[in-house]
């Protein structure tokens, strides 16, 4: 008598998390613990450094920076200035920061993903409706002057250098800063939702580091500028009377902190729901994810901002597994945001 | 809320409809199941592709990321192991929009009920029917389906979809709020919400009704 002898078929945990994360998921929840090893209610522990030296002394475009770690998962997130002219009246109240989130996977370049730009999209809006940044603190103060002299070139600022100061040209344009964030995220292994709160928390951490620099414009406007001639292939230089915003990076002390609007303790924290796995009614649920299991696995999330003075800034809610999103679970998890606001990430 | 839909207004996709909600204007089609490309394609189940094409020029991340919110929500209510290894493919175009770009509440709404009739004429499985609305708080004072103005001088602004059984809001599918507000306000706002959704839900069924008896012409 022969019979098929088969063998059962036994997977690595790795290997099972890949091919069959809802299985994996099942098997830790039902052991008590998570795929990361966490408790259901254990957020990953976060490390800031903000401004750090190095970054801003060696590029003096850099005006504020912070680097976030979360386990493996580092983000670096630096800030920039631009400059605009204002037009006509501007009728918004706040402004925002224009990110660009990139996630660093070891290949070259490339368009940007569709998770680059959900992320980018995502903080820019928040930030926005967060109100976190009166657009008066980027109005840019009063222009300087400046003047080549013997022993070099000198600054004057109308409200700095009254007695000194000779306005010569009326200058009358006004001008905003705009806030450029680029955000690179090393070694990726949280979930999207959770890289969307530790880019949170580096941009609220490096705003309220960021400190503006002043504006001058050269008193002697004689820029040369390359035009090309309909006559000859030969670029020519020709002076042009064009005034040119200059950033004064060589005085720092003339450097001054942004007023922003942003409330201690406004974090962002993430939850997955999950049914039980030994109780079918019952959900469970899980704070910051992370891993493979819970990133494919768990569909129904949500993503809360609080603050300290316990209002709510954000809240992103999808009910898409089979873990349903109750109002009580909801409740908790606000419960949780606040406690985390009041309690700080570190 | 009033809205006005008409159903199959465009004759090559299997379902489409044309939605005026507030005074937002939307046209949605549904292609579907089709032949996935390879790299879209999912052993066990239909996978989802999500186009949103704004009212005025390109789409942006702006657009991106309204999409991802949309297959969040969709993936979800589309039976989708019905369909193994094809694709339903949703455009969703902007005719008229009345918004900041900085706000995507609206649209966001008007693309959610307009998928939902979308969906139903290209006769894609469902768990069950959905409904959604938006709502803002301004001074707290609580304002349903707010125009493009009410929404940028709000505090705080939501989105709420509801899933639908037996006439009943059951339970929330999706809920995007932006802005400043305490919990009360956040929990009394679901609760009129709901009674929001069941009656556009019944605004649904009746133009449901109609297209029916339109398509047997035999009745």
């Amino acid at each position: 008598m022969s019979s098929a002898d088969l063998k059962q078929v036994s997977f690595p945990p790795d290997v099972l998390a890949r091919i069959a994360p809802d299985v994996s998921l099942e098997r830790h929840l039902s052991l008590g613990i998570r795929p990361n090893l966490r408790n259901f209610t254990e957020f990953n522990s976060i490390d800031i450094k903000s401004n750090n030296q190095q970054l801003q002394e060696n590029y003096n475009n850099i005006f504020a920076s912070s680097i976030v770690k979360s386990g493996p998962t580092t983000i670096i997130n630096t800030l920039t200035l631009g400059v605009v002219e204002n037009y006509g009246q501007d009728k918004d109240k706040y402004g925002t920061v224009y990110p660009v989130v990139e996630i660093l996977r070891g290949r070259m370049g490339g368009a940007p993903t569709d998770e680059e730009m959900i992320l980018g999209q995502d903080l820019y809006e928040t930030i926005y409706h967060s109100k976190l940044i009166p657009n008066e603190s980027l109005q840019v103060k009063p222009i300087g002057l400046g003047i080549k002299e013997e022993d070099g070139e000198t600054i004057y600022y109308p409200d700095l250098q009254e007695a000194d100061y000779i306005p010569q040209s009326e200058h009358e344009k006004s001008y905003s800063f705009v806030i450029l964030s680029s955000i690179k995220v090393y070694s990726k292994h949280t979930s999207t939702n959770s890289l969307f709160d530790l880019c949170y928390l580096s941009c609220v951490d490096a705003l309220q580091k960021l400190k503006l620099p002043r504006l001058y414009i050269m008193d002697s406007i004689q820029t040369k500028v390359s035009v090309k001639s309909k006559k000859s292939t030969t670029r020519g230089l020709i002076s042009t009377n064009k005034a040119e915003l200059n950033i004064d990076t060589a005085n720092k002390q003339h450097y001054y902190s942004i007023e922003l609007n942003i409330k201690e303790g406004s974090i962002s924290s993430n939850y997955g729901i999950v049914k039980s796995p030994d109780n079918n009614d019952e959900s469970i649920l899980l704070t910051d994810l992370q891993g493979q299991e819970e990133e494919s696995a768990i569909l129904s999330r949500m993503s809360i901002i609080t603050n300290k003075t316990g209002s709510i800034n954000r809240i992103s809610l999808i009910n898409g597994g089979d873990g349903d999103i109750s109002l009580e679970l909801l409740r908790d998890a606000i419960e949780i945001s606040k406690r985390r606001s009041k309690e700080g990430v570190m | 809320m009033a809205f006005q839909v008409q159903m199959s207004v465009l004759d090559n996709s299997d379902g489409s409809a044309e939605l005026i909600i507030g005074n937002t204007k939307v046209i949605a089609s549904v292609s579907g199941p089709i032949e996935p490309k390879q790299r879209q394609e999912l052993p066990n189940q239909a996978s989802l592709e999500i186009i949103i094409r704004p009212a005025k020029g390109l789409s942006t991340t702006r657009e991106k990321l309204l999409e991802d919110k949309l297959r969040a929500l969709l993936q979800s209510i589309i039976i989708r192991y019905k369909y193994p290894r094809q694709l339903i493919s949703i455009v969703v175009q902007f005719l008229v929009t009345d918004e900041d770009p900085k706000f995507t509440a609206n649209e966001l709404n008007a693309a959610i009920n307009c998928c939902y009739f979308a969906l139903i004429d290209a006769d894609i499985a469902l768990y069950s029917s959905f409904a959604s609305v938006v709502s803002c708080i301004t001074e707290n004072k609580l304002i349903q389906n707010p125009t493009g103005k009410e929404l940028s001088q709000s505090d705080s602004h939501h989105v709420v979809c509801f899933n639908i059984q037996e006439g009943k809001a059951d339970k929330i599918l999706l809920l995007e709020s932006q802005g400043e507000f305490v919990q009360e306000e956040l929990f009394n706002l679901l609760s009129e919400s709901v009674s929001n959704a069941e009656e556009l839900h019944t605004l649904q069924r009746k133009y449901l009704k109609e297209k029916i008896d339109q398509d047997y012409i035999w009745k």
